[in-house]
């Protein structure tokens, strides 16, 4: 399966300076390393893809990031506080949804939010509205006066993000929020994180289900075994580490038809696709995007030529005019991009399998100790 | 903000826990208790047969003296069920950690828990007004000893709590850390007591002939053991007495306050520094002095719990908040990502 990766009306991240900002982060607990060394940055209004395999450090970073633990070593900044000497401040900033959370469940879903809205301070007359905004904006105002108990997980988890949005903070700390959830639930919570970033929010979510994050994230960082393997914008990662794009380039209809005919004997004829491919290969082998070690590879028989991409768009439109400019009859051109799950296995493909499994265990009974 | 924080918290706290129908049964089932020990307690007495006026006015006394005895064990089954599963509760039930990025500090928590838990116990105590009054039908009882009862009562109930959460914090599952506080409230309440009879050591008895028996009424009775000063059930006895002064002993249940004998029914030391059979049906006069009252020290070192155990409570819900100074140094020592 393909996952196009970017679409390309996707709201793009605000510039400015990063909300979140980690550095050296590390997390030890005895002699396991949980977090080793993690720097990443978030900017601002972007949707922060923070993907690895179970045990490979996300919870510690957020929750070092929502102030409940404190890092070995390291430094880490939301809107530029420290998260650890002003973690006050840093609250007010953050909303935070755990993997796992429980609910108060002899509370009703308007009571459960207006509990958590006086915790976060937020009183006056605008409470009431703000808290139908929000139940409007989750979904869930047809189920207000419903206990939680009540609800379904997917409910549930909206009600969560409902919560964490009561202070109306800047960066959403989400991790695995669609964990548990149908497809159509998970489906209703990217549309509403897609809503929440249009809304100017900064989201941070951890995932290890990369097609959750494919179509959603404009950055990621993959972590494994408590390091930072890779992160920046998507699309920047992929042509980075990821496998390279396949460019196509296929020779038109009747050169191809011909080409079948001259296979029965005509040999001027199949010369001549012969030479139209070696000139669509000769054009795309002076690209300056083009790889030395990687020849494109000529497949006679569909009549295309396909080569690894690893270019920006304004170099495809030059290949295009140059294949064109040099007489290659070009009746194709297309492109098919890595995706997110290539991209992932490819950076962690060296990973020895034994210590990933040692390592996803000992999180588990971190997790079970519930840190 | 804080106090709006706490106001949450307890409306919360409260909306729950009434909501339920084991908030109700516990007050049916508490009220109970107390209502056939009460009643209990003037049918005993009663049946005793001490009709004269005299004895109607040790009535009281003894009736009042047993429903605060009761009422202290009653808050010994209900304190630590309360709180011990204020904090590990929001831990089990994984609630916690979005409690700990609120705004809410982590005196608010361990003060919001404490008090919302506690409200539930003053509803009970309130509750138990109306049955105390029973006391009142018989005299013998004054406003000052009602307030002084309450105030050893409310402390000791203070002390179980604060004890109670602070275990809470420190166990996870909700199980053990109940386990454990009832343990805690029973040796505080009564081992207390136990122990000090146990280690209790009469002072040498004075050689024979030094001391007469008019000599011996007016000596105070002997200290007791300090582990008694930690009693409630010590300081209600020294509150709580009869209208000759003396302590009472509670009828059909004497639990063990750890006060020497000398403190309920003085009296005569013979000639043999032996104890004499007590006078006037075990209640001598005893007005020329004052008990020796324990209830001073025994609020003020029930006090003194109640701030350590919530003072670590607080530093416990945010445990990395105890060395700031500590973590600070080594948070510079930051290795450069590679």
């Amino acid at each position: 399966m393909t996952i196009e990766l970017v679409e390309p009306n996707a709201p793009q991240p605000a510039a400015g300076p990063p909300l979140v900002r980690v550095e050296g982060l590390t997390k030890r607990y005895g002699r396991f390393q949980a977090v080793d060394r993690i720097s990443f940055e978030v900017p601002r209004g972007s949707i922060f893809g923070f993907v690895g395999p179970n045990g490979a450090g996300k919870t510690t970073t957020i929750k070092i990031l929502a102030t409940l633990l404190e890092p070995s070593e390291g430094l880490a900044w939301v809107g530029g506080y420290d998260v650890v000497r002003q973690a006050g401040r840093v609250r007010d900033l953050i909303g935070y949804m755990p993997d796992f959370f429980g609910v108060y469940d002899d509370l009703s879903v308007i009571e459960y939010l207006d509990f958590y809205s006086r915790t976060q301070g937020v009183g006056g007359p605008g409470r009431a509205k703000l808290l139908d905004d929000l139940l409007e904006l989750v979904e869930l105002n047809y189920k207000r006066n419903a206990l939680v108990e009540t609800l379904s997980r997917g409910m549930k988890q909206r009600l969560c993000l409902a919560r964490c949005l009561v202070h109306d903070p800047q960066v959403l700390l989400l991790d695995e929020p669609a964990s548990g959830l149908d497809p159509r639930a998970r489906v209703e919570m990217r549309e509403l994180l897609k809503e929440l970033q249009r809304m100017g929010k900064t989201i941070i979510v951890s995932s290890h289900i990369l097609p959750e994050l494919a179509e959603l994230c404009t950055d990621i960082g993959i972590v494994d075994r408590g390091r930072f393997l890779a992160g920046g914008p998507v699309e920047e990662v992929i042509r980075q580490y990821g496998r390279r794009s396949i460019l196509r380039v296929r020779l038109s209809p009747e050169e191809k038809d011909q080409a079948q005919n001259n296979r029965n004997g005509a040999g001027k004829e199949a010369a001549g696709l012969a030479l139209q491919f070696e000139r669509a290969v000769a054009v795309l082998q002076a690209q300056p995007w083009a790889r030395a070690d990687v020849r494109p590879t000529v497949l006679a028989a569909r009549g295309e030529v396909e080569v690894s991409f690893g270019g920006t768009d304004a170099a495809l439109r030059q290949t295009l005019a140059a294949l064109v400019g040099a007489g290659v009859p070009v009746a194709g051109f297309g492109i098919e991009r890595g995706n997110l799950e290539d991209l992932f296995l490819s950076i962690t493909e060296n990973r020895p399998p034994e210590e990933a499994e040692d390592n996803s265990r000992r999180s588990r009974k971190r997790q079970k100790r519930g840190q | 903000m804080r106090l709006g924080a706490l106001g949450a918290m307890l409306a919360k706290e409260l909306r729950v826990r009434m909501r339920s129908w084991r908030s109700l049964l516990t007050i049916t089932l508490y009220l109970t208790a107390l209502a056939v020990i009460g009643v209990g307690t003037v049918r005993y007495l009663r049946d005793q047969g001490r009709n004269t006026g005299l004895e109607a006015a040790s009535i009281g006394p003894q009736v009042f003296g047993a429903l605060a005895e009761f009422q202290i064990i009653l808050l010994v089954f209900v304190a630590p069920a309360l709180t011990a599963g204020a904090i590990a509760g929001e831990k089990e039930r994984q609630t916690f950690d979005l409690l700990l990025t609120t705004r809410l500090s982590a005196f608010s928590i361990v003060i919001g828990k404490l008090v919302m838990s506690l409200a539930y116990l003053l509803l009970l105590l309130l509750m138990s007004l109306p049955l105390f009054a029973l006391a009142f039908l018989f005299g013998g009882i004054n406003p000052g000893q009602l307030l002084l009862t309450f105030l050893v009562m409310s402390m000791t109930a203070l002390a179980i709590g604060s004890l109670s959460l602070l275990i809470g914090t420190l166990i996870r599952k909700v199980q053990i850390a109940t386990v454990v506080s009832y343990v805690l409230a029973f040796g505080l309440v009564l081992g207390t007591g136990i122990f000090a009879n146990i280690l209790y050591s009469p002072p040498p008895p004075a050689s024979p002939g030094s001391v007469g028996p008019a000599q011996a009424f007016f000596t105070p009775p002997p200290d007791p053991n300090p582990l008694a000063y930690l009693s409630p059930l010590a300081a209600l006895s020294t509150v709580i007495t009869n209208p000759f002064g003396a302590a009472i002993q509670i009828p059909f249940l004497p639990l063990p306050n750890g006060l020497p004998d000398e403190y309920f029914n003085r009296s005569f030391n013979n000639q043999a520094g032996q104890k004499g059979g007590p006078i006037v049906n075990g209640y001598l006069p005893g007005s020329f002095y004052a008990l020796p009252q324990i209830w001073p020290l025994q609020t003020a070192l029930y006090g003194g719990i109640i701030l350590l155990s919530l003072g670590l409570a607080v530093l416990l819900v945010r445990p990395r908040r105890f060395w700031p100074r500590f973590s600070r140094r080594r948070r510079r020592k930051i290795v450069r990502p590679v």
